[in-house]
């Protein structure tokens, strides 16, 4: 039986993923600028 | 005297051996150099000059007379604020992680990136990051309306931005061992408590953060010990120590007073002061952690 | 009782034979920096009277930015190829690592035999007996004549164990940089200001009215007349300095001090025609200046590289303006030396190739064409350079500079700069209006005054050896 998908499973996953942005982000944003020039 | 069997003999010296490289190693990288500075730090040592003469306790109490390195201490304990704020949010993300959240694999690896990540690079990233005019998080407040302090040159943010910097660099590290912790906490507690009807949250406070305390005892501890030494980032973002000597943290200051100012003599002396803090905060540690630590001696 | 003495036995015996193969093991390496030639006091005999000289290793650290370490490269091969027997080994550290590094070289017995020397670690290095004395090797040499080389770059590295810039001569200046105010023609011609001449200098007043002139627009389209103000150049035109002339005094409350730093601050604060320190902080003046928007900025001799190839606008330079009060001015000038080390086994090799690396033409050629420096030799200077077709056109304000009113920077004439640094960490308060120029010199003297009678007595303390 497929387990159902909880909406706090998924408020949990959105948070995990904006953690996962900055942790990220500061090297994109390097790349980003450096491509720039 | 007792008469020795050759066999005990020859187990005695096998033991001994195996343990020597250990021991060599320890004595002349650990108990060797300790030795050395403490001993510099009666000493006026330059190392410039090969004139080495004692003073007795001259460097103990300029050090106690030195306004910069009262300042510098309590820039250290600052730097003590990032270990709750990544206990805690790498508990969360461990306990995410424990509870099998979809795209764990990839959120842990996410995670892990900062802490591997070369310090100069991460540093120089986030001085243009940080930037008071062309940076990414001052322009990101700006469309909240709100207008970002300078981050880099006002000591008091550039302490903020480390104590940032710190805190993302470790969630991702410190909630390996908090996976592993939560990992190893027994199933049925668990299945008890909800026959008991407790709910998840009451869980949570009640069976799952007690009994990591032993982990946590342990991140706390090392936390305090590495925190204090704070040095790479102090000196990358403010190589003066910052305005007012706002940035600078002990190591620093020692760093300073042995290179910059060639007192190695002194440096040292500081470094032994320090050292026997750092000891004495990680004894009152242990003292404490039998109240509240999990079978904690 | 057996039982325990087994084991510290067996410990000591460890301890001992870790530290008798530690010693060892650096007895080895002096044997190997020896090279062949083996015995210290015979070098410097063997060598002038060989005919097959035998092979020389010499040791070299510096630190540069790649176009710098080419350079020197180059210029190595160069030695290596004219002196075939001696093989240099050429040791690249940063910067801000350089100090540090040679320190612990130093105090490790392991230090290069030549080395970058700058201007400000000269004192610390010399009185506790860390470099060869060269005074009579430049006297007499053949690879350049001292007679030829700018007299105030030779003094700055003079010690007589007191003070600097007279005594014996521990290093060789590598390069002199001159630090005029570097100014943006396009910007001049449009606000219609005409820059000053040597006969028709300007004073302080001048200034700020060309900098008004010269000041406009709005956000991010804002040009600035003007940037940081050197404050040496304001102090001492102004006929003031930070320590008094036995420079065991701290003098930073004299009024033409404080009357100075307040006269800088104030571009800022009051004529409103330099960039706010929050605004420094976050675009450099020096970008600011190579973007356009400021027309005004004091730079070294070692920018012209960068303006040559960044800046999209005509430029030249400018002395510094006189103090309306003294009609005077000056400018600190820095330079970055070569020192050899003494307790180096090859004195001879190394002091000819600090010599060749800062004096050799070809090396110095190259130094000035590609934008790095002012010419150290004085013929090249007054022709070649002179005649070089490329900005600034006002070459004379250089010399006119180095030969009036160039002055060695006071924190380097100090066996240490903590006292300067204190200052420097806390002036901020001043250029953004936190405090008032005379509260703050009144309330810091004081520190300053500790920290360099600190530094006094440590020169005492280790100049004694």
């Amino acid at each position: 039986m497929k387990p159902k998908i909880k909406s706090f499973t998924v408020l949990v996953v959105l948070i995990l993923a904006l953690g996962a942005c900055t942790m990220i982000v500061p090297f994109a944003w390097m790349i980003v600028t450096s491509l720039k020039q | 005297m007792k008469k020795k069997s050759k066999l005990e003999r020859r187990e005695h010296t096998a033991g001994l051996l195996m343990i020597s490289p250990s021991l060599i190693y320890f004595l002349v990288f650990f108990l060797l150099p300790i030795g050395v500075c403490l001993y510099a730090g009666f000493t006026n040592w330059n190392m410039l000059s090969p004139n080495r003469v004692f003073v007795g306790f001259r460097n103990f109490v300029e050090l106690f007379n030195d306004e910069k390195f009262w300042k510098a201490l309590v820039n250290t304990l600052y730097m003590l604020i990032p270990i709750p704020i990544y206990l805690t949010i790498s508990l969360l993300f461990a306990y995410a992680c424990h509870k099998n959240v979809p795209g764990e694999k990839v959120f842990r690896t996410i995670y892990y990136l900062p802490y591997i990540s070369s310090i100069v690079a991460l540093v120089l990233i986030w001085q243009w990051l940080f930037n008071s005019e062309f940076g990414l998080v001052n322009n990101f407040l700006s469309t909240f309306g709100i207008e970002g302090p300078n981050w880099l040159n006002d000591p008091v943010w550039t302490k903020r931005m480390i104590v940032i910097m710190i805190s993302w660099k470790h969630i991702g590290f410190i909630s390996i061992y908090y996976i592993a912790a939560l990992n190893s906490i027994p199933k049925p507690c668990y299945e008890a408590a909800q026959i008991d009807g407790a709910s998840p949250i009451q869980q949570f406070f009640r069976i799952t953060i007690p009994l990591i305390t032993p982990t946590t005892f342990f991140l706390v501890t090392m936390g305090i010990i590495g925190s204090l030494q704070t040095f790479v980032e102090p000196q990358l973002f403010a190589p003066d120590g910052g305005r007012g000597y706002g940035v600078a943290t002990v190591i620093f200051y020692i760093w300073q007073k042995a290179f910059d100012s060639s007192q190695m003599g002194y440096a040292c002396a500081t470094a032994v002061v320090f050292g026997i803090l750092i000891m004495l905060m990680t004894i009152l540690q242990f003292r404490l952690s039998k109240k509240w630590v999990y079978g904690g001696e | 009782m057996k039982k325990k003495l087994l084991p510290i036995v067996l410990c000591v015996a460890l301890l001992l034979s870790v530290f008798s193969l530690a010693g060892c093991q650096k007895a080895d390496d002096n044997d190997v920096a020896d090279g062949p030639t083996g015995d210290v006091s015979d070098n410097g005999g063997d060598d002038a009277g060989q005919d097959t000289p035998e092979p020389v290793n010499i040791s070299f650290m510096g630190w540069g930015n790649d176009a710098e370490v080419a350079t020197f490269q180059a210029m190595i091969d160069q030695y290596e190829e004219r002196y075939g027997n001696v093989e240099v080994e050429y040791i690249v550290v940063p910067n801000t690592e350089f100090d540090t590094k040679l320190q612990a070289m130093i105090g490790a017995g392991e230090q290069p035999d030549a080395f970058y020397c700058g201007v400000d670690y000269l004192m610390k290095y010399a009185s506790t007996d860390n470099l060869y004395d060269m005074t009579d090797y430049i006297a007499d040499n053949d690879i350049f004549d001292p007679g030829n080389v700018w007299d105030c770059a030779i003094n700055l590295y003079r010690y007589d164990g007191q003070n600097m810039q007279q005594g014996q001569v521990y290093a060789v200046p590598k390069d002199v940089s001159v630090f005029p105010i570097v100014y943006n023609k396009d910007l001049f011609a449009e606000a219609g200001v005409t820059p000053p001449t040597e006969d028709a200098p300007w004073d302080w007043n001048d200034y700020v009215a060309a900098a008004k002139k010269l000041t406009s627009g709005e956000g991010d389209s804002k040009i600035y007349g003007s940037g940081a103000y050197s404050l040496e150049s304001a102090v001492w035109s102004n006929g003031a300095d930070w320590l008094d002339e036995t420079l065991t005094e701290v003098t930073v409350d004299d009024p033409a001090f404080v009357e100075a730093l307040q006269w800088v601050a104030d571009l800022r604060l009051v004529e409103g025609v330099a960039p706010t320190v929050a605004e420094s902080d976050s675009l450099s003046d020096y970008d600011r200046f190579k973007q356009g928007k400021l027309a005004m900025v004091g730079s070294g001799t070692w920018s012209f590289a960068d303006f040559w190839e960044n800046c999209d606008f005509e430029w030249d330079v400018m002395n510094w303006p006189v103090s309306p009060n003294t009609g005077e001015t000056a400018i600190w000038f820095g330079s970055a030396g070569l020192a050899v080390a003494a307790t180096t086994e090859h004195p001879e090799e190394a002091c000819n190739l600090v010599s060749f690396l800062a004096f050799n033409e070809e090396a110095q050629r190259t130094s000035y064409t590609t934008g790095m420096s002012f010419p150290l030799l004085k013929d090249m200077a007054q022709d070649e350079y002179m005649e070089m077709d490329k900005a600034p056109e006002s070459k004379d304000v250089l010399f006119d500079i180095l030969n009036d009113n160039a002055r060695l920077a006071t924190q380097s004439k100090t066996f240490n700069q903590e006292w300067f640094a204190e200052f420097n960490a806390n002036v901020p308060a001043v250029f953004n209006g936190e405090t008032t120029a005379e509260e703050f010199c009144t309330s810091i003297k004081d520190t300053l005054q500790e920290l360099l009678d600190k530094s006094i007595e440590l020169k005492a303390e280790y100049a004694g050896s």
